[in-house]
C-alpha cells in the first residue's frame, strides 16, 4: 500500500515537473548552452531531466520559435549550442508570471484547504 | 564484441531511419554529440559497450525517441481504434459462408478476398478521415444529437410488432393459403407445400416459437410502457437465436417441395437471417455503449433553462 502510495506520488510530480521543464528551460537560456551543459545546469539548481526528455524538447522549442541554434566548437567536439530567441524571451517574460501567479494560487487554495 | 561507438552509432542509425528526411542528418548529428558528452561523462569500463547500452537504453526505444523528436504519422488515430476493430469485426461477419447449400455463398479464396478488400476499404476510410480531420479540425467539431429514451414505449410500433409476428407465425406455417390469397390465385396454395423433412416438429416449430416469445416481450413492454435492461436482453437474444435458426433453414435440407421456390424461401431466409444479426448487433452495441439515466429528476438543471 505504501509502495503504491509512493508510486503514485513519484508520478503525479513528474508530471508536475513535466509541465514547467519548459519555463525552467527557458529560464537558463538566457546565455547559450549546448544540450549536456544545459542539462547539468538544470540538474545543479536542483531540475534534473532525463537526456531523452530534454534534448527532443529543444528541437521542439527550436522548432516552435522560442529558441535558436547555432554549431560551434569550443573546447571539444561540435556541439549545437542553443539559447532564446526574441520571440522565446516574450514568451519567457509571460510565461514567467503566469507561473508566479500559479504558484500563489495554489498557495492560496493549500492554505485555506489544510 | 562492439565498441561504445559502434552500438551509439547503431542507435542513432535506428532513431534517424524514423525521422522524416529533412530532419534525419541534423538529429543524428546532435544526438551523436549529445550521447558523446553524456557517455564521456560516466566514469565506465571502455573494454565492454555495458555503460554505452545502458545509456541509450535509459535514452529510450529508438521509435519512441524519433516520436519526441517528430509527432509520428498515423494511420489510424489511436482515438479511432476501437471503431476500425468494430467495422471490421461487424463486416467480416456479414461475409457469406461457403455452405453450398446456402443460395447466397462464396468459396474459401474468394471470400479471403473479400475479407482482405473490406480490411483495405476501412483502412482507406479511416486513414482518409484521420488526415481531413488533421487538414480541417473546424469541420470535424463535434455536435449535439438528440438523445432518445430507448427505454420509452412506442406504443403503436409495439403493437405493429406483436401483429407482424402473429401474421409471421400464420405465415409460416401454412404459407401455401396467404400465398394464394395475395397473388389472386396465381400461384396455387398447393405449389407452397413443405418437405416431409421441414415438417418434422424439431425443424418447423423452433422458429414460431420464438416469434411468438418476441411478440410476448413486445406485448409485455407495452403493457409496463416501459422497456427494462432484462427485456432488452432478453430481445437480443431472440434477435441472435431467430438469426441462427433461419441461417440453419437456408443452409440444410429442402423446405419446399418446388426446387423453385425452395431456392427463393432460403435466399430470403438468409438475407433475412443477416438482417437479423445486424440488428442484433447495433441493438448489443447500443446496450454496451448505454449510460445510466440521471438518478435525479434535477441533476442536470441549468439555470438558462428555468
Amino acid at each position: 500500500m505504501q509502495k503504491a502510495h509512493s508510486e503514485v506520488a513519484g508520478r503525479l510530480e513528474q508530471e508536475l515537473r513535466r509541465g514547467v521543464l519548459m519555463l525552467a528551460v527557458l529560464s537558463q537560456l538566457g546565455r547559450e548552452q549546448y544540450g549536456y551543459s544545459l542539462r547539468q545546469l538544470l540538474a545543479q539548481k536542483g531540475m534534473a531531466i532525463e537526456e531523452g526528455t530534454l534534448y527532443p524538447l529543444l528541437r521542439r522549442m527550436e522548432e516552435q520559435g522560442l529558441l535558436q541554434s547555432e554549431w560551434k566548437i569550443e573546447d571539444g567536439p561540435p556541439r549545437r549550442y542553443y539559447k532564446r530567441s526574441a520571440s522565446g524571451d516574450r514568451v519567457f517574460g509571460d510565461l514567467g508570471e503566469s507561473w508566479l501567479g500559479l504558484v500563489d494560487t495554489i498557495k492560496n487554495l493549500m492554505e485555506a484547504g489544510t | 564484441m562492439m565498441k561504445d561507438s559502434a552500438v551509439i552509432e547503431s542507435y542513432i542509425t535506428d532513431v534517424a531511419a524514423q525521422l522524416p528526411s529533412r530532419q534525419r542528418a541534423d538529429v543524428a548529428q546532435e544526438l551523436r554529440s549529445l550521447l558523446t558528452d553524456e557517455l564521456n561523462a560516466k566514469p565506465h569500463d571502455p573494454s565492454t559497450p555495458d555503460a554505452a547500452l545502458a545509456l541509450v537504453r535509459a535514452f529510450g526505444r529508438p521509435a519512441d525517441v524519433a516520436a519526441r523528436y517528430h509527432a509520428p504519422f498515423v494511420l489510424i488515430e489511436p482515438t479511432d481504434t476501437r471503431g476500425f476493430l468494430l467495422a471490421f469485426v461487424v463486416g467480416a461477419s456479414l461475409i457469406p459462408g461457403s455452405n453450398g447449400r446456402l443460395p447466397i455463398s462464396l468459396d474459401a479464396n474468394t471470400g479471403g478476398i473479400l475479407l482482405l478488400a473490406w480490411l483495405g476499404a476501412l483502412l482507406l476510410f479511416f486513414a482518409g478521415r484521420s488526415w481531413l480531420r488533421r487538414r480541417s479540425p473546424d469541420a470535424f467539431a463535434w455536435k449535439p444529437s438528440p438523445v432518445r429514451d430507448r427505454d420509452a414505449v412506442n406504443l403503436p410500433l409495439q403493437l405493429g410488432i406483436v401483429l407482424l409476428c402473429v401474421a409471421g407465425i400464420v405465415f409460416y406455417l401454412s404459407p401455401g393459403a396467404p400465398i394464394s390469397f395475395l397473388t389472386g390465385g396465381r400461384v396455387a396454395a398447393d405449389a407452397l407445400r413443405y418437405t416431409e423433412d421441414f415438417l418434422r416438429p424439431w425443424r418447423l416449430l423452433g422458429f414460431p416459437i420464438l416469434l411468438s416469445i418476441f411478440a410476448l416481450l413486445n406485448a409485455f413492454a407495452a403493457l409496463r410502457r416501459r422497456w427494462t435492461p432484462l427485456l432488452r436482453g432478453l430481445s437480443i437474444c431472440f434477435l441472435v437465436s431467430a438469426a441462427i435458426q433461419l441461417g440453419w433453414h437456408a443452409s440444410s435440407g429442402d423446405l419446399f417441395t418446388s426446387p423453385v421456390i425452395d431456392r427463393s424461401a432460403r435466399l430470403a431466409l438468409q438475407l433475412l437471417g443477416a438482417a437479423l444479426m445486424i440488428t442484433a448487433a447495433i441493438e448489443t452495441y447500443r446496450e454496451w455503449i448505454r449510460i445510466p439515466a440521471p438518478r435525479h429528476p434535477g441533476a442536470l438543471s441549468l439555470a438558462t433553462e428555468k
